[in-house]
């Protein structure tokens, strides 16, 4: 992807398919580290829940 | 070593294509990972039975890890700024996970010493290095947004407390082999080795997407704000070593001193704290909620508050924290016992500055010394840190355990250390509005900050006077 973008000329609008594929590699960065926090964002709201459900 | 060639600096420059928003969850994979170490409490029960010891001896080895964490990122902090983040990234990765297969063999051994030093020590450094590594990289990349960017890190730190307290109960209900309601003892090392192990591999994603701006980057359509007159936010630098020398870095070492040691004081003494307050409201089960519901304020306000100080400015930010912070503890001293929803509101918004107070750190430094070695500066602050979380429950336990010996009981025994906190936070109020800007004889030369653009723009004079000379 880098080699493919590095080949254009600077001022031109990055090619299609670099484009998807970083949006590609963003959205997997992102979902690599967002999933196991969520997790465990979950069940510490889970454990939280107990102040108010007693 | 040269297979270890790839974790030079000079090799992880980002080529063209290369997006920004690929750093912050690369400092992620770092931060979620080492905020284990707030965990640790869930193995206190299994190692104290394990090694037969008392919880004092368990407990010291997160003492060695806090202490090890504030101790590298102090000492580690100019290596790391000249070997950049990859190479320090990757040296947190093998020490913290080295250090929980060390702890692993300590208890499978029955040697304490070795948990001592692997997790303590070894995994301690892994701590210090992985918290300051990503910071000064972050803030090259996000020089239009240095609050958000460095919140969204310092927040995994949080974070990963969650993942990891949740995870080592699976993992210690998983491989045990006794009933539900014996301590797991023998589920311990393998719990370490797996954790050892997948942190290592997720630890790497972080060192494998890393990349540093090349020099002269900028985000498109951005420029430094050196004509806007806003005097609190430099566009000189200053080396880690002058930092230390001015009155400014000792302001806001006071200031992140005096908010964490409020702030620890009530975290460190969540659960009893709340049930002593309302002895016939809040049970166990409801306070261990109130401990959850601290932690992701403490979470939240990391990214919330830090994010928040790039449009309202680092020094307001911090009066907040720092003022109103002081009222709620008031508040909480005095009125915290008309009723749970009361307490509980105040705790959080106190909590959720606590939080900020981490994550707005790495911006402010940013704002005073610049970017040059703001990892470094970062490192030394972290002192603060370190002296706080013995400061703070030690004012909290002895004041209180005097109230109680004269004969107070529930709210009002925590009255006075609650009222010395309010103090402690005027003190970082007024050291925070002392923070002006660095005065020039700080400042870095150019050429000494970005010796290669110096050398780059003595090539190109060079040349062009070549030219002239030619003409």
């Amino acid at each position: 992807m880098s080699a493919q973008t590095s080949r254009r000329t600077s001022g031109q609008p990055p090619e299609e398919g670099a484009m998807t594929g970083l949006a590609g590699r963003l959205a997997l960065a992102w979902a690599f580290v967002g999933i196991p926090l969520a997790y465990g964002v979950f069940e510490t709201a889970k454990k939280a829940a107990a102040l108010f459900t007693g | 070593m040269a297979a270890l060639s790839f974790l030079d600096k000079e090799r992880s420059v980002a080529r063209p294509g290369y997006s920004r928003w690929l750093v912050p969850p690369a400092a992620l994979a770092i931060h979620l990972c080492i905020g284990q170490v707030y965990a640790f409490s869930v193995f206190k029960t299994p190692l104290v039975e394990k090694f037969g010891t008392s919880e004092t001896a368990i407990a010291v080895v997160f003492s060695i890890a806090i202490v090890m964490l504030g101790l590298s990122a102090a000492f580690g902090g100019k290596w790391m700024e000249r070997n950049g983040p990859r190479k320090a990234m990757f040296l947190s990765a093998v020490c913290f996970s080295t250090g929980l297969l060390i702890g692993g063999l300590g208890v499978a051994t029955e040697q304490l010493w070795l948990l001592y030093l692997g997790y303590g020590v070894i995994g301690g450094i892994g701590l210090g290095i992985g918290y300051i590594s990503p910071v000064s990289t972050l803030i090259k990349w996000f020089p239009d947004r240095p609050g958000l960017a460095t919140g969204m890190a310092i927040m995994g730190f949080g974070g990963g407390a969650f993942i990891a307290s949740a995870l080592s109960s699976e993992l210690l209900q998983a491989y045990t082999s006794r009933g539900a309601d014996e301590v797991p003892t023998d589920a311990v090392v393998p719990a370490f080795v797996t954790l050892g192990l997948v942190y290592l591999v997720f630890m790497m994603f972080g060192v494998f997407t890393i990349r540093v701006p090349r020099e002269g980057w900028r985000p498109a359509g951005w420029t430094p704000k050196e004509h806007a007159g806003n005097t609190m936010m430099t566009t000189a630098n200053v080396s880690a070593d002058n930092a230390i020398k001015t009155p400014q870095f000792w302001f806001l070492w006071t200031v992140l001193f005096c908010n964490v040691t409020a702030g620890i004081g009530i975290l460190e003494q969540a659960s009893p704290m709340i049930q002593d307050f309302f002895p016939d409201g809040v049970d166990a089960a409801a306070a261990a909620g109130f401990v959850g519901l601290l932690s992701l304020f403490n979470m939240g306000g990391r990214f919330l508050w830090s994010s928040t100080s790039d449009f309202i400015g680092r020094k307001p930010t911090y009066m907040i924290y720092l003022g109103v912070g002081a009222v709620l503890f008031f508040f909480l001293a005095t009125a915290g016992n008309t009723s749970v929803v009361v307490f509980v509101l105040l705790a959080c918004v106190i909590i959720s500055f606590y939080g900020g107070g981490f994550a707005t750190v790495p911006a402010y430094l940013k704002d005073m010394f610049g970017s040059f070695q703001v990892g470094a500066i970062h490192g030394r602050l972290l002192t603060a840190w370190s002296a706080a979380g013995v400061a703070g429950p030690l004012i909290v336990n002895v004041i209180t355990e005097s109230q109680r010996e004269g004969g107070a009981s529930g709210a009002s025994a925590y009255r006075p250390s609650l009222l010395v906190m309010v103090g402690l936070l005027v003190v970082g109020f007024v050291a925070n509005l002392l923070v002006r800007p660095v005065a020039e004889r700080f400042h870095e030369r150019e050429d000494d900050a970005y010796p290669e653009r110096g050398r780059r723009e003595a090539a190109t004079a060079g040349n062009r006077m070549d030219r002239e000379e030619q003409r």
